[in-house]
């Protein structure tokens, strides 16, 4: 399906912002505060996340934080030098970044809520530390495609 | 902080001819990949460039500048010589240097990051060929740097 939304730039129609470094302690999922956005059930989109920090390929993160559920969701970590992906088909699939992958981690999917609510990111300690930080400025963004 | 649709209109560049670097490891501003920000200003941006290089595969290097910032962070995707899409960087700060490792002669590279400026300013693309190359690497016609304001 194709459709020209006359739109400069393609601008994103859903955008939630990190507003200060917060830090990620534990192995047990916890939200990730901002990166939250609400969405409708029946409609498509394509969801984009850039996450800054100093975790190298040291946390995991899902969306099992939101009360949305998915008719579909799948999400890819292009990392390391080659494009491995670690997709999941359910909200709450942990997604492990290429280890390789240093401060900036990239996640790009699509979504199908079948009920509304809202799509959150977790985060959890891969590897147990005294904890990492996500920065200020890290994104997750949203286009709805139908 | 969440939004939905309520940001300001997008800013963006594009290249409107092709632009090449002959030889040169010296970073240069693009001649058109440049946006002016606004201090205390939240950006996402990406940039799609388009290229060519030499059949010596000389490589490039890349950079910006920009104002100064209360955060500057950006991942860079780049075709490589078995075709598959290779992460280079992250860059973490404005003069932050990256070597592109093309690996062909025609090449993409993709870069998204975010910025948010103390002063106002222009971010521009910087570039030049590989350190010691003796070969030209082009920027397309075409290649785009766009910028959506989130706050």
């Amino acid at each position: 399906m194709f459709q020209d939304k006359a739109r400069s730039g393609g601008s994103p129609d859903l955008i939630a912002l990190v507003d200060d470094d917060q830090d990620i302690v534990g192995e047990t999922m916890a939200a990730v505060t901002d990166l939250t956005f609400n969405v409708k059930s029946g409609r498509v989109y394509a969801i984009r996340l850039l996450l800054l920090g100093d975790f190298g390929g040291n946390l995991r993160f899902d969306f099992g934080g939101g009360t949305a559920t998915a008719a579909l969701f799948r999400v890819g970590e292009p990392g390391g030098t080659t494009v491995s992906s670690t997709a999941t088909t359910t909200l709450a699939g942990d997604i492990l970044p290429d280890t390789g992958v240093g401060e900036v981690v990239l996640i790009e999917g699509a979504l199908i809520p079948d009920s509304d609510g809202t799509l959150a990111l977790r985060a959890r300690e891969h590897i147990a530390n005294s904890g990492y930080t996500i920065k200020e400025g890290s994104y997750m963004m949203a286009w709805r495609l139908a | 902080m969440f939004q939905d649709r309520s940001f300001g209109p997008d800013i963006h560049a594009y290249k409107t001819a092709d632009e090449s670097v002959v030889n040169s490891a010296t970073l240069q501003a693009d001649d058109d990949l440049t946006v002016s920000l606004k201090a205390d200003r939240k950006y996402i941006f990406r940039l799609v460039l388009h290229g060519t290089q030499g059949a010596g595969l000389v490589n490039g290097n890349m950079s910006f500048s920009g104002p100064v910032n209360d955060y500057f962070f950006a991942n860079i995707m780049m075709s490589t010589s078995t075709s598959a899409m290779a992460r280079r960087g992250p860059l973490t700060a404005l003069e932050q240097e990256q070597t592109l490792v093309f690996g062909s002669t025609s090449w993409l590279v993709i870069v998204e990051g975010a910025i948010e400026p103390t002063d106002d300013g222009d971010l521009v693309l910087n570039w030049a060929t590989g350190a010691g190359a003796n070969d030209t690497v082009t920027i397309l016609r075409g290649s785009s740097f766009v910028v959506w304001r989130v706050a």
